[in-house]
Parts: structure tokens; C-alpha cells; sequence
């Protein structure tokens, strides 16, 4: 078990040197992307600072508080979008029948998934996402204790892994031989959309959504509730400020469950 | 240009084509209504509460303000389509050369295929999240009789003006080979500088100024803010005029940097 991750972080290392290696072949697209995809959350933020500042806050929280949060999940979002892009993309190689070649590799496809499509782009996510983040603690500065740093750590990974496994469930659909190219769309559209506010902006049923359905409420508004010492503030009580690396491991795991279901049924095919 | 390539009945079985391929996808369309309903209420609960903390004063009434957040939401998800990556992939590897030899020029092709997609969003996703979301929100009727009519073609000229942008950026790909970074931003950034996400007359002057001059507004904004009353009497034909004109001058350009992206391909071919 330990040498088998061990050799999965080696091979995430050489499909990320040869992501980056590779992406430099396409200097402009390279430059573009990063650019483009660092305007798009710098964008993001300023179009929800402008309504924000007009509007006089949104849900009970401040303009600099909305913004660390929007941090938070551009840069989850970012490595997403860079390292495990990939796994959404196994559908075109289900289509043109090139699956078999990794599955005859000995490592699982989720491993695979990055050299499968390694995007540098992501790269500009997490550059505004760390921005972001201390623009944010500059305009509403958090009371620094010990844990706080750890804690973010914490919430940037647990984070990470919702996403993951939202992508995992999303992505194992081409094993089904299934189109869920514009689905994707729908999904990262909507996620991107309301993280740009805090979730107390919405109804109840929708904060119940974010919470129990799909919990992004767990990726950077829950968590931010014990940065900015704000317990006893939301809707559902204070133990769910802390379960947020629970759901992170959770939802990992129901999204790698539905992903080597995925893979076992479409390795069947091959005996068919 | 060759007759040929200005094949319309061509382009339009292209489209029926695309139609039905895409209303086939029943996850893509189930999962697009989905989330096209929870984006929708968000954004409309989203207004309703900036609007509680009465700060200021809108001008437009919440009613309104609902109303576009909705199709806001609608109209970004019907005109997301695949197209700019599938002609990306196609030059990448070189399966255009197919596509060069339909008796329809390569502008028309994916126009059509454009087409396809958006309308069978729009019929097969707009229509029940709209439908949805007007059960249990206050989603109104067009302003009046005028915002009703000029509506529908003002919607026709955004998607083109939609299409004849990613088509611009698609063109890239004969000289950088790979734009999918381009592509993804451009996704995000839609919402933000169509007005989908926050209408123009929430933006500071000067920046709502400054995107008017630009062909943006013209995808989503001009034909929400017709629809909500935002935009009336003669307003409504320098708007869709302004539509127009950015529809022709980016379409024009695209079938101009084809062609030179055409001899290109040629010369590497040969």
C-alpha cells in the first residue's frame, strides 16, 4: 500500500513536469491560459466587489470576508482544473477506443487521468486565489491564533477533495458510454456562480443543497465561520463548521466508488 | 467566396443534424436542467437578498430584477456550447481537411452546428427551467407588446454575435494550435461581461460605458434588458442595431481570416 502511493506520487510528479514541459511547446496558449483563467477569477471577484460595495454586504458578511472565501475556492478549483482535469476527459477516449492502452499499464486510471489531459492553465486560478485570499485578510483581517494556518491547509485540502469527487462521479459517466461533456459545463458554471457569494445569500433549501447534496457550502463557508470566529451564525448549528475535512474524505470516497464502478463495468465490455 | 460555400440548405441540415444529436444526450440535458434551476434560484435569491439590506434604492423593481436574473442564468446555459473545442480539436489534428471538402464553407459548418446546439438547448433546457422556475418565482411577462416582439430577434442576433466571437478566438488555432486555455476563460468570463451575472446599470458608469462600446452586452444584456423594460422606445433600435452591426463586422472578419487560415493549412499540406 505505501509503495504503491508512493509510486502514484512519482508518476503525478513526471505527468506534472511533462504537463509543464509540454504546455511550453504552446507558448502563447500557455501565456493565454494562465492569463485568461487569472482574469477570470480577478474578473469574478471585481464584478462581486463592485455589487457587493454597492449593495452594502451580502448575507451578514463583509466585502473582505466574501472575497477569502472566493480565494479559497479558485484555488481548489485551480488544481482541479490542472492536475485531474483529466478525469473528465476520458470520454473522448472512450469514443475513439484509445482507453485500452492505459488500461494495459499497471497503474488505475485515476492515476493516469493527468497525463491523460495536464492543464497548466489552472495555474491561474490559484495565482488569483492566493491573491485573493490576502486581499481578503488585509480588508478584514481574521484574529490570528496558532491553528489558523493549519486550518486553512486543512480546508484548502478537504476542499480539494469535494471537488475531486464531483469530478470523479462526473468523469466515470464515459465508462457508461454516456455524454456529459456540456454537463460538466453546467456544473463548474453553477459552482463558480454561487461560490462568488457567501451561501447565507440564498434560501434555506438551497443552503440545504450546498450542505447535504452537493456540499460546496463545506469548501470555503463553513470552514470560514471558525477563521472569522463567527460560531453560532449559521442555519444548521456549529458542529457542521467543523466537519468539513469528514466531507472532504467522505465525498472522496463515494466519488472513488462511483469511479472504479465506472472503470470495473467498462473493463467488462472488453469480454463481452 | 464560392457559391458553394454559402450553402445555406447545407448549413441548415448541418443544424438539424446537431439538433438532434444534442437532445439525445439525455444526462447532458437532465444534468443542464438541473443545474440551469439551482443557478437560476440562486441568482434570484441572491437579488432578493441584496435587495433586503436596503442600502439603496434600486431603480428597477425586484420583480424585474428576478426576472432577468433567471433568464440570465437560462441564456448563459443555452448558448454554452462545445463548439469552440470541437473546432479546436478538428485543426489540432487535422480532421478539418474533412470538413474542407463539404460542399459548405468552414464558417457556415460550424455555424450551423452552433445553431444545432443552441437551439436544442434552448428547447430542451430553457424552456422547463424557465417553466420551473416561474412555479415558485416571480418570473414576469415581457414589459409590453414591443419588448415581446423585438425579444426572440434580438436573442437570434446575441447567439451570432456569440458564435461569430468564439469563432474569432477558434481562428487562433491555425497559427497556436491549442487555444482550450482561451476557451475555458472564456466560459467565465461570458456571465460577467454579457451582463448575465450583474446587469449594466448595477456597474459603475464609466465600466458600463466601456462595455457598451464592445460586442458583450449584445449576447445577453441587450436582449434581457429589452425583455425586463430596462430598455425602451428608440433605445431598443440602437441597441439591436448595435447588435447587428457587430454581427456583421465579426462575422466578416471571421470568413476573411478563414480564408487566410485556409491558404495556411494549403502551404503546410503541401
Amino acid at each position: 500500500m505505501g509503495k504503491a502511493l508512493l509510486i502514484s506520487i512519482h508518476l503525478q510528479w513526471a505527468y506534472l513536469r511533462i504537463g509543464v514541459k509540454s504546455a511550453l511547446q504552446y507558448r502563447i496558449n500557455f501565456i493565454g491560459g494562465v492569463m485568461s483563467l487569472l482574469l477570470h477569477s480577478l474578473l469574478a471577484a471585481l464584478g462581486g466587489i463592485v455589487l457587493i460595495d454597492r449593495f452594502g454586504g451580502v448575507g451578514n458578511w463583509e466585502l473582505g470576508q466574501i472575497i477569502f472565501m472566493f480565494g479559497i475556492t479558485r484555488i481548489q478549483a485551480g488544481v482541479i482544473y490542472s492536475v485531474f482535469r483529466g478525469i473528465v476527459r476520458w470520454d473522448g477516449l472512450v469514443q475513439e477506443g484509445l482507453v485500452d492502452r492505459y488500461l494495459v499499464r499497471p497503474r488505475g486510471l485515476l492515476v493516469q487521468s493527468p497525463g491523460a489531459d495536464f492543464d497548466i492553465s489552472g495555474l491561474g486560478p490559484i495565482m488569483a486565489g492566493f491573491g485573493l485570499m490576502i486581499y481578503g485578510v488585509t480588508l478584514s483581517p481574521p484574529v490570528w491564533t496558532w491553528w489558523l494556518i493549519p486550518w486553512i491547509a486543512v480546508v484548502l485540502v478537504s476542499g480539494t477533495l469535494i471537488q475531486l469527487s464531483l469530478t470523479m462521479i462526473i468523469g466515470s459517466s464515459a465508462f457508461y458510454n454516456v455524454k456529459m461533456g456540456q454537463a460538466t459545463n453546467a456544473v463548474e458554471r453553477t459552482q463558480w456562480q454561487m461560490n462568488l457569494f457567501p451561501a447565507s445569500a440564498y434560501s434555506l433549501v438551497l443552503q440545504g443543497i450546498i450542505t447535504v447534496g452537493l456540499p460546496w457550502a463545506f469548501m470555503a463557508f463553513y470552514p470560514s465561520h471558525l477563521i472569522y470566529n463567527r460560531a453560532g451564525d449559521g442555519p444548521f448549528g456549529d458542529t457542521v463548521l467543523y466537519l468539513a475535512p469528514a466531507v472532504g474524505a467522505l465525498a472522496f470516497t463515494i466519488g472513488y466508488i462511483v469511479w472504479r464502478l465506472g472503470t470495473r463495468r467498462y473493463q467488462g465490455l472488453g469480454g463481452m | 467566396m464560392s457559391s458553394s460555400s454559402l450553402n445555406i440548405p447545407a448549413m441548415l441540415a448541418i443544424m438539424r443534424l446537431t439538433f438532434r444529436r444534442t437532445v439525445v444526450a439525455r444526462i447532458d440535458i437532465v444534468s443542464n436542467i438541473i443545474f440551469g434551476v439551482v443557478l437560476g434560484y440562486a441568482m434570484a435569491f441572491l437579488w432578493q437578498t441584496l435587495y433586503e439590506n436596503e442600502v439603496i434604492t434600486p431603480s428597477v423593481p425586484i420583480g424585474r430584477m428576478v426576472t432577468y436574473a433567471i433568464l440570465g442564468s437560462v441564456v448563459t446555459t443555452v448558448f454554452q456550447t462545445g463548439v469552440l473545442y470541437e473546432g479546436n480539436w478538428r485543426i489540432r489534428t487535422g480532421e478539418i481537411v474533412f470538413d474542407i471538402l463539404r460542399p459548405v464553407s468552414w464558417q457556415l459548418n460550424l455555424l450551423g452546428n452552433f445553431a444545432g446546439q443552441v437551439l436544442a438547448q434552448a428547447v430542451a433546457v430553457g424552456v422547463p427551467v424557465v417553466l420551473i422556475c416561474s412555479l415558485f418565482l416571480d418570473f414576469q411577462a415581457p414589459a409590453s407588446v414591443v419588448a415581446a416582439i423585438v425579444f426572440i430577434p434580438s436573442l437570434i442576433l446575441g447567439a451570432l454575435l456569440g458564435f461569430s466571437i468564439i469563432f474569432l478566438i477558434m481562428l487562433l488555432a491555425f497559427r497556436y494550435t491549442q487555444v482550450g486555455g482561451i476557451e475555458s476563460a472564456l466560459r467565465g468570463f461570458r456571465p460577467l461581461l454579457t451582463g448575465a451575472l450583474i446587469p449594466l446599470w448595477f456597474l459603475p458608469s464609466g465600466v458600463a460605458s466601456a462595455l457598451e462600446f464592445l460586442p458583450f452586452p449584445g449576447m445577453t444584456y441587450t436582449p434581457l434588458a429589452i425583455y425586463v423594460g430596462e430598455i425602451t422606445g428608440v433605445d431598443i433600435w440602437l441597441s439591436v442595431g448595435r447588435q447587428l452591426i457587430w454581427t456583421v463586422v465579426l462575422l466578416t472578419f471571421g470568413a476573411y481570416f478563414t480564408n487566410r487560415g485556409m491558404k495556411k493549412l494549403s502551404i503546410q499540406g503541401g
